[in-house]
């Protein structure tokens, strides 16, 4: 390519790479999984909280979170919630040479302690939702995309099986 | 007395007059930081990158801020550099948004802005505290004209659906009454010595005096009507002159309501130091800031690249990208270091050659998801019967807020606010409507603060940060415990490699966070460049 000529003297076009694994999703999991003391554990406190002082994004004006998060089936949580990336139909999107898996025939679903893990702790670009959808509406939308979308799983999970799965809500820094 | 004190010890302002004047202003300095004032960011000056070695290249990802600033001051130095970007434009997340700007999110929604010529909406960073002093360094550098932002204004509304019926309050109202109320249940506790902790004789006084001053009680320590707190409240029939010119005390607001309300929260809002005032904004809109910097250094940019791998060994880097301008051509360009400002989102699911602990790093934070709504409107109702001029109305709704333009002050014709601002739960849901759906909910709820926003609302735009394909969110959300783990092995050098961007600093999501964070990394990178580090 001239364009490199130009600008740089080094060439280095057969140059072969040496990629080291990404990091086990599930070892970064753990990490998060820290003992915390959050106002999150009392849903009844979630509005005042969210209000309050846990998400004051430095340039966002407002703390607030609108009233959190009321959806109570899976298909409401994930209308609400998920497809504001996932998108509606669940076929994810792409951007930047990176984007949003889709949901729709993922086979990361078999394994229902990855949705699960996922879901509660985030990787990468995913934000983490312990402490702002509870057990219940995890374990909802989870069945939803489990059974919705072309995915056609038969076990479904209760909200004691993701309280298992999780420890205490991460801290958002102010 | 305790204020007796004040003749022998001398008051601060005396001190440090004292100091100025025996001792210079580089003293002064020194003491006013000690005492707590003039703390800014933490900006030492431009970067000191003597000594660069001639033909020593590197590759800068991404033309944000953060990657302009660094091909900017590496080139001053002496460096030969480039910089790749995807989009095809320049100044990443300092963006605003004009009559016939396209925007295409990721679900392929398409909208074209609709505002009349001079109206913008700034949906990334739209204001700049005093003290973000690295940022206003290069907008004075760069000759970008700078005006106030309306940060606080006091007549702006505060609104609770379930409380005062659902009408919105003054934010004035508010303050006044919830420090009157409060001033007068501290004042009787001190009175009747119920405090807990016990208080001198000295500090019950001055607390008291403190008391009656801050919340305008009477001689009895009484918040009541009366024409003294109506000074601070407003009246209920208006000074005037004349025979007539007489006002009349305003009604108090209900403090068991106030109390519920939680509305008071929003004067806590402004004492963050991030959201005290003076802010300021570019003239024109924020992008003047990046097209400020894309000036200096536009002929170092190639746009509609597509980074795909960032690989390195002992002797350099090289970055394989698709070439966009050319139908996708994969290449590889190769540099002798590389500061690397691509958002993490992104960055995570690319293929980068650096050690676990930063892979690691990079993965662990996440990017909160935000949504901005721009609306237009035929004419500045808000100014014209509401009587506000900038500032910032709360709502308990999922649009958050409405801010009204700090420019163009009682001009006619079409104007522009910021028609809602979310994150957190309510981002997510905007983020998943359709535009247009976002602009119809942001009429129906601020419809509930301004009557007349449907008969005299023109056009909209709703920007979901989450679903811009270049950054896939709107910033770097750190958990603590993120912070504490990743934080280091995110920011240092990994070999030939340095991340920079507002998600390697501490100032997440402000702009000042992105020039701090790259003004560090290229000093760290000169450093080791010249052998030194």
């Amino acid at each position: 390519m001239t364009e490199k000529k130009q600008v740089f003297s080094e060439e280095k076009n057969q140059k072969t790479f040496i990629f080291r694994p990404g990091p086990g999703s599930r070892v970064a999991m753990r990490k998060t999984q820290r003992i915390f003391v959050s106002f999150f554990q009392k849903r009844t406190l979630f509005l005042f909280c969210c209000l309050s002082s846990s998400q004051a994004w430095a340039d966002a004006a407002t703390t607030s979170s609108g009233g959190g998060i009321d959806a109570a089936t899976g298909k409401a949580v994930f209308e609400h919630v998920c497809q504001g990336c996932h998108q509606a139909n669940a076929r994810g999107a792409m951007g930047a040479g990176a984007g949003f898996p889709a949901l729709a025939g993922n086979r990361n679903l078999e394994n229902v302690g990855y949705p699960i893990g996922m879901v509660e702790n985030g990787h990468g670009g995913m934000p983490w939702f312990n402490g702002m959808l509870s057990d219940a509406q995890v374990a909802a939308v989870i069945n939803y995309v489990r059974t919705h979308f072309g995915n056609n799983y038969k076990d479904m999970i209760t909200a004691a099986d993701v309280a298992a799965a999780h420890g205490p809500a991460p801290i958002t820094e102010r | 007395m305790s204020h007796s004190q004040n003749a022998v010890q001398p008051t601060r302002r005396q001190l440090l007059t004292r100091i100025g004047i025996t001792a210079g202003s580089v003293a002064m300095y020194q003491a006013m930081t000690k005492m707590g004032h003039a703390a800014g960011t933490d900006f030492k000056g431009p970067p000191d990158l003597a000594g660069a070695r001639p033909g020593t290249s590197v590759l800068v990802l991404g033309a944000g801020l953060a990657g302009m600033l660094a091909a900017y001051e590496l080139r001053r130095a002496g460096y030969t550099v480039r910089v790749l970007e995807f989009q095809n434009r320049s100044g990443g997340r300092n963006i605003t948004l004009r009559g016939g700007d396209t925007l295409t999110e990721l679900g392929g929604a398409k909208q074209t802005v609709g505002f009349a010529p001079g109206n913008y909406i700034n949906p990334g960073p739209w204001r700049i505290p005093y003290h973000h002093r690295a940022l206003l360094h290069y907008c004075k550098l760069f000759g970008v004209e700078l005006e106030p932002f309306t940060q606080l204004n006091h007549n702006t509304f505060l609104h609770n659906s379930n409380s005062f019926g659902g009408v919105p309050q003054r934010y004035r109202d508010v303050m006044v009454d919830f420090n009157g109320y409060t001033a007068e249940l501290l004042a009787k506790a001190t009175n009747q010595n119920k405090l807990d902790e016990p208080v001198t004789a000295d500090e019950k006084a001055d607390l008291l005096r403190a008391m009656r001053i801050w919340g305008e009680l009477d001689s009895n320590y009484a918040y009541k009507k009366s024409l003294e707190v109506s000074r601070r409240r407003g009246f209920a029939k208006a000074r005037g002159g004349g025979p007539d010119g007489m006002p009349t005390a305003s009604d108090l607001l209900s403090r068991s309501e106030i109390m519920k309300s939680g509305l008071f929260m929003w004067m806590a809002f402004y004492t963050d130091y991030d959201m005290q005032t003076t802010m300021f904004q570019p003239v024109g809109g924020m992008d003047m800031i990046g097209k400020g910097f894309s000036k200096h250094v536009n002929d170092l940019v190639t746009h509609n690249i597509q980074v795909m791998k960032i690989g390195q060994d002992m002797n350099g880097v090289t970055v394989t990208y698709k070439d966009n301008n050319f139908a996708g051509a994969v290449h590889e360009v190769s540099a002798d270091y590389c500061v690397c400002t691509i958002p993490l989102p992104v960055l995570s699911q690319l293929e980068v050659q650096v050690s676990t602990a930063m892979q690691t790093a990079i993965a662990a934070v996440p990017y909160a998801s935000s949504v901005k709504l721009g609306l237009e409107f035929k004419r500045r109702f808000w100014e014209q019967d509401d009587d506000i001029y900038g500032g910032i109305s709360f709502t308990d709704q999922p649009i958050s807020q409405i801010a009204y333009p700090s420019h163009g002050f009682f001009t006619d014709g079409p104007a522009v606010l910021l028609g809602g601002y979310m994150f957190g739960p309510a981002a997510y849901d905007f983020a998943g409507m359709l535009p247009e759906q976002r602009v119809e909910q942001g009429l129906l709820q601020g419809s509930k603060l301004h009557k007349k926003y449907y008969s005299e609302f023109l056009n909209g735009v709703g920007v979901a940060w989450s679903r811009m394909p270049w950054t896939l969110g709107c910033c770097s959300m750190w958990s603590e415990e993120a912070r504490k783990t990743h934080y280091r092995a995110l920011t240092e050098i990994d070999g030939r490699i340095v991340l920079a961007g507002e998600h390697a600093s501490t100032i997440g999501c402000w702009q000042e966070g992105a020039i701090l964070s790259s003004l560090s990394a290229i000093s760290r990178l000169h450093q080791r460049a010249i052998g030194a580090a």
